[in-house]
């Protein structure tokens, strides 16, 4: 009997969520029962389980608890097979996330119930779309109430979303600093001068961050603060709702945002890579599958289609909208696309760097398949790591990996070191599976017809 | 159909322009203090003050659509009577 408390799950003295023999499980505790029952009897759980607003749950027996000495409800939610973070989600993805938020909390405030927070680690993705996962963040509204995630809300969602879209893409990294989101004097500081001509970023940053600071020694008098009607409180959530709904984020031109229009392949040879991977796959019938340097997601598709799941990695923001935006309301496929720098992937942080969880320990049930499709040449080259530290990271990923390898006179990799000084002697190919047969066996190796590439299928001698 | 005047029009321009410039005028006369050692007690505070307005722009706009259809059929009406 394994159990083990999840690490980002401390803050609530009434419920929290643990793991028992790999399955997730939330306990409720005793005197801390009447917002779940309100949930559950008032109509709301049914609603948002109608709109796909929410994860289902099974109520289990006590002898699933944790602690049984506190339990009085253990529930059993609908499993997420992989945690993402916000700070790994291209715009799209948070503006989704943001308005489910939202509309969570407007359709409670019909039903009597409101959100206690409004953290973004509160919103998942699954089978495609955004989904809400804090089944305990519910609590019973009383009209005169102030709303307490308003502030959570602006620094986890409106902040960042502004500054990507009116300032500059790259600002989403600020959620990996400030994990309980963007502060809003920083957003208000770094915000254009024009956005204090727009009502709700005027309301919700400037005049929000300014009257933070003036408050912010004196302590509050319950009786100073005015009661706020439902009105207003529904007022306030539409206003946050609409000023989200219209931000766009105009497409930059990146390096990798025409990639599939720029490659060096004859038509012939991506269908022949197609195909390749295709086979290679089959092969193996992976359940969880990862694609570093996935881009837009091509390659993932033709693997998500053998029935794997997929996560879709790529450190270009372009590309992984791109991807979100095709997989978005996909019912067939089961991709999840994510932004991740392979040089710096997300690390252990957060309370006693174990709240939120690095990239190789996320899955729980493990990783079958890892593909790197025309990504080695990058690592090994613009980043001068050798192939062994390549093959012995990526063969803690997972088990199996499919490969490609691209030699020096292949045009992508001669375009690359025509600006710098060829110190890669020993990239080659023989070289290249020498070192990666250290921590690999081979299963396969085809070489793309009318093209230099060559495409391996490995399986790792270390994966757990 | 009769053209009624839409919720962007230059009066409800005015009437936002107005009240965000007198809430800007408030804020800076009021003294300011940069300490962050509690942000909570400042957001509560405009969270009223934004729920307020908010809440009135909400119901101008719930009902508007309402006053809107109802004045158009009247008028219709009129039209087809004459």
């Amino acid at each position: 009997m394994d159990i083990k408390p999840l690490a980002a799950s401390f803050r609530d003295e009434g419920n929290f969520v643990y793991k028992k023999d790999g399955i997730v499980y939330r306990q409720i505790n005793k005197g801390f029962t009447s917002d779940y029952l309100s949930l559950m009897e008032s109509g709301l759980y049914d609603s948002l389980i109608s709109d796909k607003y929410i994860v289902n749950h099974d109520e289990m027996p006590i002898n699933y608890a944790a602690d049984k000495r506190s339990a009085d409800i253990i529930l059993k939610p609908e499993q997420i097979e992989f945690i993402t973070y916000p700070y790994e989600w291209c715009f799209s993805q948070l503006k989704d996330a943001a308005l489910l938020t939202l509309e969570v909390c407007m359709q409670s405030i019909e039903y009597g119930m409101i959100l206690k927070d409004s953290s973004a680690y509160n919103i998942q993705f699954h089978k495609g779309r955004a989904i809400f996962i804090d089944t305990g963040s519910f609590s019973k509204y009383e009209e005169g109430g102030k709303w307490e995630g308003y502030q959570q809300f602006c620094k986890h969602f409106l902040s960042p979303l502004l500054l990507i879209s009116k300032v500059n893409i790259q600002l989403s990294n600020l959620l990996k600093v400030y994990i309980d989101g963007v502060p809003l004097d920083l957003t208000s500081r770094l915000l254009p001068v024009k956005s204090w001509l727009s009502w709700s970023i005027f309301a919700h940053i400037h005049a929000h961050s300014i009257s933070q600071n003036m408050y912010s020694d004196k302590g509050s008098k319950s009786s100073s603060i005015k009661k706020i009607s439902k009105v207003g409180i529904l007022g306030l959530l539409n206003s946050l709702h609409s000023a989200i709904s219209n931000l766009q984020w105009k497409i930059p031109k990146t390096e990798w945002g025409d990639y599939y229009n720029n490659t060096n392949y004859s038509s012939n040879s991506s269908f022949e890579k197609k195909n390749i991977v295709l086979s290679m796959a089959q092969k193996i019938t992976p359940s969880l599958t990862v694609d570093l340097g996935a881009n837009d997601g091509l390659y993932s598709r033709i693997v998500a289609e053998t029935g794997s799941m997929v996560i879709s990695a790529d450190i270009d923001p372009v590309a992984v909208e791109s991807n979100y935006i095709k997989s978005k309301g996909d019912t067939k496929t089961n991709i999840i696309p994510i932004i991740q720098d392979l040089t710096n992937p997300s690390a252990s942080i957060g309370w006693a760097h174990s709240e939120r969880e690095s990239l190789k320990s996320r899955s729980s049930t493990g990783v079958d398949l890892v593909m790197s499709l025309a990504l080695v040449h990058h690592i090994a080259i613009s980043n001068n790591v050798p192939f062994y530290k390549i093959a012995q990271y990526f063969s803690k990923l997972g088990e199996h990996l499919l490969i490609e390898f691209i030699p020096k006179s292949d045009s992508q990799v001669k375009k690359m070191l025509s600006s710098r000084k060829d110190i890669f002697t020993e990239y080659s190919i023989e070289y290249f599976e020498l070192e990666f047969q250290k921590f690999y066996e081979l299963m396969d190796k085809v070489k793309i017809l009318n093209s230099e590439r060559t495409l391996f299928l490995m399986k790792s001698k270390v994966y757990l | 159909m009769v053209n009624l005047p839409r919720l962007g029009t230059n009066k409800m321009k005015i009437i936002k322009a107005n009240f965000f410039l007198s809430i800007l005028i408030w804020l800076i006369l009021s003294k300011n203090s940069l300490a962050y050692l509690d942000p909570g007690t400042g957001s509560l505070i405009i969270q009223s003050t934004i729920a307020a307005v908010a809440g009135a722009f909400y119901t101008i706009k719930l009902y508007w659509f309402q006053i809107r259809k109802f004045i158009s059929k009247v008028l219709n009406k009129k039209r087809n009577i004459d």
